[in-house]
């Protein structure tokens, strides 16, 4: 099962909204995955198969890790659209 | 689930100067409804300051929180409306015409205070409050969100 960690500044705003959708959109494209919210200083520890975040927090992530930037954490198509490529991507590997 | 939500805090026709000064309003009406201690709205506006504008959730909209320990008394939130959009320096989503500050007292509540809000921003909370001025409307409004998620 891939890991997925949908991350703002702390944690419990935000990025919870964008990990309800991610879990929808995981389930509606058939894959099998982990997926919570966490806070920008905690989310490296978390060893995520891919973080889901704004832009503005993904430039702050180490090289290693592998991001997809959303531009909203709220509306469900565009979560969709910003993630599928990498979503498909981790769930073949 | 029980979520604190009455007319005293939906507040219309609000000016501020600064994005802080809203945060604080909006903090404030939680405060008064017994919802957060003080402290909790000093952690909204450093929430604010370390992250800037990623409160910002979407268009015109700004969401202020913090965590539950910085002061949370019950699961609330109060919803402000600009007379006046107000600039909080967001890319894509400025002007801010409606804050909405959550409190949050155990994290069953919180997701669903979550569900709640993000269920305003889908239905349109924004451009409703720009065409409809009248407090029960909005109220109405408000309050439909509030059951469908339940």
């Amino acid at each position: 099962m891939i890991r997925i960690r949908t991350v703002c500044g702390n944690g419990i705003g935000s990025s919870l909204m964008a990990a309800n959708n991610v879990k929808k959109i995981c389930e509606e494209l058939g894959i099998k995955a982990d997926v919570s919210s966490v806070d920008f200083a905690n989310a490296v520890g978390e060893r995520a198969d891919l973080y889901v975040t704004i832009k503005e927090l993904a430039t702050q992530f180490p090289a290693s890790c592998n991001v997809a930037i959303i531009r909203s954490y709220v509306h469900k198509a565009k979560i969709a659209e910003d993630i599928h490529d990498a979503l498909l991507k981790i769930s073949k590997s | 689930m029980k979520i604190h939500f009455d007319r005293h805090l939906l507040s219309l026709n609000n000016r501020f100067f600064s994005p802080e000064e809203a945060i604080r309003y909006a903090g404030n009406l939680l405060y008064q409804a017994q919802a957060c201690n003080e402290q909790y709205i000093d952690a909204m506006v450093e929430v604010y300051h370390e992250f800037g504008s990623i409160i910002v959730l979407d268009t015109g909209i700004a969401m202020p929180h913090a965590r539950p320990e910085k002061g949370a008394l019950k699961t609330a939130f109060s919803v402000v409306i600009m007379a006046e959009p107000l600039i909080f320096h967001h890319e894509d989503f400025d002007p801010v015409d409606v804050v909405i500050a959550i409190t949050a007292s155990d994290s069953d509540n919180h997701i669903y205070l979550i569900q709640v809000v993000a269920d305003l921003i889908e239905r349109n909370i924004v451009d409703f409050v720009k065409n409809n001025t009248d407090k029960n409307t909005i109220m109405q409004f408000i309050q439909h969100s509030l059951t469908e998620q339940l």
